[in-house]
């Protein structure tokens, strides 16, 4: 009668043991699901829902952009924007998704400006402030001002913060596309172009000092057609998978006004 | 012929009322301007009187923008100004606008029947009074369809600004779209 009791004990055990079991394996392959679910990528974001809200923001000069960021870097982009990567401050009060950013993973191809830490290999996270999210059934993706989300696999120069006032706490392109310098496409129409000829020429160009020192000490840089300029250097842009070879073409003004013209070749 | 002049016609007229007309203007908007709307407040930041100066600098310029105090929080139409309450994403962030239409956000494109202008709660670039009323009077600006502009001195321009009037750019540009 004891033996029996005693084998009766035992497969209660062994079976609460295997409900135990079973139902964490149910709830893992519940958790993948809703992680395989709830990614949301840009392409499942429809077209109506890609918002850029109006954003009033402090915008900084070449020098200024280097002085007020940590970090200068040039970087290539190791993810892409995902409602995984996304941070969004959803307000009760006003009922609405009042501030937004992503934290998006780069890999350091060269450091020009440092807080001590990075180096060349280094993978770490920035913030920039592009996010997607999903709200009330429905899937959006919000940019501040029409700045582009970094592209996966590209290469770009950023001027980042140090991270200590930001949203997610990681360093953050200092003013949205004040900040950010695309070297895979340096002749497409950049709101800040003297931004990135000045970035292109101090740390991805050998040209001559003394042409150099104009380009970065000019008042003024716009953008001219290669047959207005009056002479030409060749510059090189390595970025992490290939070279750019583009023609940068000059004219100088008397008034500290240089007009530039960037041709890939 | 007849039939190919109607074609161009139709294409013109879709990119007319799709795209934006002027520069400044954004194509998309409030049915009406005279509009209702409240302040939501950190007065460490301003004092009510001061924003709602700063809110009312659109009025008086165009006989069809008429922007009237109206106290609560309002959920489905008006423009709502939210001052010093957020933390901004990043500190370079001084404000920022959202539309919605029905509840849900729109772009600058789209009809809307509220906007949500926010004046963040910015560090060392927002402290002084007429950095922080600039910001408001530009996030109403974008609230009544105006785009960023590039004069030296209008409100509308990016960035921090040392003044609190409104340009005749600015001017200019919001009687283009509301009418004189």
């Amino acid at each position: 009668m004891k033996k029996g009791n005693n084998v009766n004990k035992y497969f209660i055990f062994l079976f609460i043991c295997m409900q135990l079991v079973f139902c964490a394996c149910g709830k893992q392959t519940d958790q993948e699901n809703q992680e395989i679910q709830t990614k949301i990528a840009s392409a499942d974001v429809p077209q109506k829902n890609k918002i850029s809200s109006d954003a009033e923001y402090v915008t900084f000069s070449y020098e200024e952009l280097k002085n007020e960021a940590a970090i200068v870097a040039k970087v290539e982009v190791l993810d892409e924007l995902s409602s995984e990567n996304s941070l969004i401050n959803y307000n009760e009060e006003y009922g609405m998704v009042v501030s937004s950013c992503a934290v998006r993973s780069v890999r350091v191809l060269e450091v020009y400006k440092n807080n001590g830490e990075l180096s060349e290999g280094n993978e770490f996270q920035v913030q920039e402030s592009c996010a997607i999210y999903e709200l009330d059934g429905e899937y959006y993706q919000e940019t501040m001002d029409d700045t582009p989300s970094l592209e996966k696999g590209e290469t770009y120069i950023l001027f980042l913060d140090d991270g200590k006032e930001s949203m997610s706490g990681k360093p953050s392109i200092v003013s949205c596309n004040n900040g950010m310098v695309a070297l895979s496409r340096p002749n497409s129409d950049d709101e800040y172009f003297d931004i990135c000829v000045k970035s292109i020429v101090e740390y991805e160009s050998d040209i001559p000092e003394v042409e150099k020192e104009n380009i970065l000490q000019a008042e003024e840089i716009y953008e001219i057609n290669s047959s207005e300029s009056e002479k030409e250097e060749d510059i090189t842009l390595e970025t992490g998978k290939e070279e750019i070879d583009i023609s940068m073409g000059m004219k100088e003004e008397e008034n500290g006004k240089i007009g530039i013209s960037i041709e890939e070749k | 012929m007849k039939k190919m002049k109607i074609i161009i016609l139709s294409i013109l007229m879709v990119c007319l009322t799709t795209t934006n007309v002027f520069a400044g203007n954004f194509s998309g908007g409030f049915t009406s301007a005279k509009k209702k709307y409240n302040i939501i407040l950190n007065e460490s930041f301003v004092n009510l009187i001061t924003a709602k100066k700063a809110v009312r600098r659109w009025n008086k310029i165009s006989n069809n923008v008429s922007l009237s105090y109206g106290g609560d929080y309002m959920r489905n139409k008006g423009i709502n100004v939210s001052i010093g309450q957020i933390s901004p994403p990043s500190k370079t962030a001084l404000g920022q606008t959202y539309y919605t239409y029905k509840g849900k956000k729109v772009s600058h494109d789209k009809k809307w029947d509220l906007a949500l202008c926010i004046v963040y709660s910015s560090s060392k670039f927002s402290k002084n009074s007429k950095s922080i009323q600039a910001t408001i009077t530009h996030e109403v600006g974008h609230a009544l369809s105006l785009s960023h502009t590039k004069g030296k001195s209008d409100i509308m321009k990016q960035g921090v600004k040392d003044y609190i009037k409104l340009s005749d750019k600015d001017k200019e540009w919001l009687k283009k779209k509301w009418g004189q």
